[in-house]
């Protein structure tokens, strides 16, 4: 019978041309895709309705974790009968049975990790012991051991979070990963453990931190009690230009006026994007020098650091830069001309005098950007 | 046989080697979406965005848009702009010579007054008539240029010569953007320290049906009409999986004119926006690369799965004709500017397969589906047609077509799932067996005008009517 329909089905095929193949296929792959999507679409359904139950025992649980004190007897749950530990939290048997099923698991994990970034102290503690006590965090582990980046950058910001220091030294293997994802995690990691001593990793970092990470690492660092922390004068001097833009912003954020001739070195350096950082960052730590400083680089500069020295001169001049600042209003650039004329308007009527006699004054484009710029001084 | 069955042969053969070639191709785009969107979703759900939102190292973003005759809704549109979530951030409104009362609107409603501005005419573009400024310090970001007629590209130029920050965003004024659209739009321009990223474009989705409160949208429904939800189609299927396709190739030609960022600095090298073609926002990226790839700096576009921006598509075959005659005509236009990359290794792979792709997929495949048309009758005529092969081929191409479509609508579940009601889903995959034999055949049709139009030498955008997204609020 079967090699009967074997055969129908040879010398129906052989009768096909390639179109009608083709068409058969493709009839067959629409079928199957349609089938799909509705089953698929009627199990997310499922899982969304059973998601409210689990939310409900995911959230007593990490309710009671928050709220526990120590000296308090631990009681059997009222309203899960079963008891299956007698750890520090009482866990019910149906969270336990929950456990097993991945999504529930992930979807403890990420609600565990939510709450304890907004908390601090005995609370805080409490989740993470809790995290450990339902292990999570050997979980985290075997995701940490898999092969793939999205577990392991996964399982590096769960034990970061989770304040695991245990797993530092593990965690600290991981901060110059070749794939971005799990270095950035890694790096994060440490500096939850470490703080600003987490910073270290700059020592060696050869990969770029991409200026999304230097924001989330100085998002992570202003959540920390502020303290002088060392090292940035030799991130400074690094190979890596990305970590030298980095050191800048650190320098920038805190303040570190002694670091001033370091900074001041940056404005030599090959990368346009480290010296128009370091020029933004001499606004920072102005002293009597600032100002010449930039003058003195200003020729060798390309137009866009130019209108950065401009800006900040705004800022830092001293009023013995008005003759270097005239003769800028002569410029091919009307965006130099226009920057000028602002600086030149921040030293006040002695600056404004110098434009207003300048012969072109009256003249467009001159005339149009006084006046603008009157109009915002009014 | 005669002369007559061979060339009968040997056209039917090209046409079926042709329909393989571009099956083939859309086989290869779809599987390879695959990859990048998950990686995408993936990565995103480690990235908090508040941190962006807030950051004072955030980028700087002017947003640009052009306006013009939309008085009617000019009010709520630019509220709608000063209420994204991002803190380095300007909205410049760019009346392009609107003939209605936009201008006096918005002077009223945001207590606008005419600043003194120098306007640093860095790309050439028509005379700016006034700069406006609030004196209410609640709109300090908003900045509305009043400028002489001279089309949407001149309009974008005059915002960018405006523009005071690093990176631009162009929208149309009457699209809804979602809350944290800008902030996914400008992380691709932060996560890349080896490339220079250029442009930057997200997932622009149909917002017929959909319910709409104070400029937001609040709800998202499938289109009631069939001809805006075939295009609600259309665009699941270009967006999600064409376009992340080309972004994970590194070739991507286009981002959508109605929601994408820029890098100011290489907006400007490369002379902005130009006005004489009907296709700017395609045009203008194909420059960009251009240029990049000819100072040889390492540079990247990229693309944004997610649904970051909601227009609303035209509703009837007369306006939807004109935009298809418009896209047709941008894409011509395009190709013949920058011809000098088709096959050319110098430009990489944007010489070597985005254009050809764009030539053969995108400009010559209707003019090949016509042809055959029109083959296919004479033969009719001739009493020459071998029916059954025909319709074999017919049947072919339909089905697959069929086959994408769903192949899109699985992704779009597995991804993003905005048609959650049951019937959503039905009724797309529905329109999936109707949209070939409807919008398809109406595109061909549009595309092959366009192409006359364009030998005419017609330039004109076509009017673009809306029916405005108040009765869209009824729901479906």
């Amino acid at each position: 019978m079967a090699s009967i329909l074997f055969d129908r089905f040879n010398s129906f095929v052989s009768g096909l041309g390639l179109p009608d193949l083709a068409t058969f296929i493709f009839a067959g792959l629409i079928i199957i895709l349609c089938l799909f999507i509705i089953i698929y679409q009627r199990q997310l359904r499922n899982r969304e309705a059973n998601t409210g139950r689990w939310d409900f025992i995911a959230d007593h649980m990490i309710r009671s974790a928050i709220f526990f004190e120590a000296d308090e007897p631990v009681e059997p749950d009222k309203v899960f009968e079963q008891i299956i530990s007698t750890q520090k939290f009482t866990v019910p048997g149906r969270l336990q049975k929950l456990l097993k099923n991945s999504h529930f698991r992930k979807l403890l994990s990420g609600k565990l990790v939510a709450a304890k970034r907004n908390m601090t102290g005995g609370a805080s503690d409490n989740l993470t012991q809790l995290y450990k006590q339902l292990d999570l965090d050997k979980r985290a582990i075997e995701m940490l051991d898999s092969s793939s980046w999205y577990l392991k950058a996964l399982a590096l910001q769960q034990l970061g979070i989770m304040g695991l220091q245990e797993y530092e030294e593990k965690i600290f293997g991981y901060v110059n990963h070749k794939r971005g994802l799990i270095r950035v995690e890694a790096q994060n990691a440490i500096l939850k453990f470490q703080g600003f001593g987490g910073l270290r990793f700059l020592d060696t970092a050869s990969y770029p931190i991409t200026e999304w990470q230097q924001i989330k690492l100085l998002d992570e660092l202003s959540q920390l009690p502020n303290e002088h922390f060392t090292g940035i004068d030799v991130w400074l001097s690094s190979t890596n230009d990305t970590v030298i833009l980095f050191a800048l912003k650190l320098v920038k954020t805190y303040h570190r006026f002694e670091l001033y001739d370091q900074v001041k070195e940056c404005l030599n350096h090959t990368n346009p994007h480290v010296r128009r950082q370091a020029i933004w960052v001499l606004k920072e730590l102005p002293n009597h020098e600032t100002a010449s400083d930039l003058i003195t680089v200003y020729p060798a500069e390309n137009t866009r650091n130019q209108i950065t020295i401009l800006h900040v001169l705004e800022s830092v001049s001293t009023g013995s830069e008005i003759s270097f600042l005239s003769g800028l209003l002569d410029d091919e650039s009307d965006e130099i001309k226009f920057n000028t004329v602002r600086t030149l308007a921040s030293l006040g009527a002695e600056g404004m005098e110098v434009v207003m006699q300048h012969p072109m004054s009256d003249k467009f484009p001159l005339n149009q950007i006084i006046a603008q710029i009157k109009e915002e001084l009014r | 046989m005669n002369w007559q069955d061979l060339l009968n042969t040997l056209i039917s053969s090209l046409f079926l080697f042709y329909s393989i070639f571009l099956l083939s191709g859309y086989i290869f785009i779809g599987l390879y979406s695959i990859g990048e969107l998950k990686k995408y979703l993936r990565k995103n759900s480690f990235t908090n965005y508040r941190i962006l939102a807030n950051a004072s190292e955030a980028p700087r973003i002017s947003i640009i848009a052009p306006a013009y005759n939309e008085g009617a809704n000019i009010i709520e549109n630019v509220r709608s702009l000063l209420s994204i979530y991002y803190s380095n951030l300007e909205v410049i409104i760019v009346n392009d010579g609107s003939k209605d009362d936009s201008l006096e609107k918005l002077i009223q409603a945001y207590e606008l007054y005419k600043a003194e501005y120098f306007v640093n005419q860095k790309i050439p573009a028509k005379t700016v008539r006034g700069v406006y400024k609030s004196r209410n310090s609640i709109y300090s970001k908003l900045i509305v240029v009043d400028k002489e007629n001279g089309g949407k590209a001149d309009a974008l130029n005059v915002g960018i010569n405006i523009s005071g920050h690093d990176y631009i965003v162009c929208i149309d004024v009457d699209c809804i953007l979602e809350q944290d659209a800008i902030l996914k739009l400008i992380k691709p321009f932060l996560e890349d320290s080896k490339h220079r990223v250029i442009a930057a474009g997200g997932v622009v989705r149909i917002a017929n049906g959909c319910e709409v409160e104070g400029g937001r949208l609040v709800k998202v429904h499938l289109p009631g009409q069939l001809l805006p939800r075939m295009q609600t189609l259309e665009y699941i299927r270009a967006f999600l999986l064409g376009r992340m396709a080309w972004s994970r190739m590194g070739g991507l030609m286009l981002i959508s004119g109605a929601f994408g960022a820029f890098d100011k600095e290489i907006v400007i090298k490369c002379g902005g926006y130009n006005h004489k073609t009907v296709g700017e926002d395609m045009e203008l990226v194909v420059r960009m690369r251009r240029y990049m790839e000819e100072m040889k700096i390492p540079y990247r576009v990229c693309f944004i799965p997610d649904p970051l921006c909601w227009t609303e598509a035209p509703a009837t075959f007369k306006i939807l004709g004109r935009q298809r005659n418009r896209w047709t005509r941008g894409t011509i236009e395009t190709l013949r500017l920058h011809k000098i990359m088709f096959f050319n290794p110098k430009y990489g792979l944007m010489g070597m397969l985005s254009y050809p792709y764009w030539f053969f997929f995108e400009f010559l495949a209707p003019i090949i589906e016509f042809v055959g048309f029109i083959y296919f009758n004479l033969f009719v005529f001739f009493g020459q047609v071998n029916y059954s092969y025909f319709l074999s081929l017919l049947l072919m191409v339909y089905t697959f077509g069929v086959l994408y479509s769903v192949f899109g609508i699985l992704m779009e579940v597995r991804t993003y799932n905005q048609y959650k009601e049951h019937k959503d889903i039905s009724r797309l995959l529905l329109t999936a067996f109707i949209e070939p034999i409807i919008l398809h055949p109406f595109g061909v049709w549009h595309a092959i005008k366009g192409n006359i139009d364009l030998m005419r030498k017609k330039t004109s955008w076509g009017e673009m009517t809306r029916e405005g997204f108040s009765t869209a609020k009824k729901g479906k």
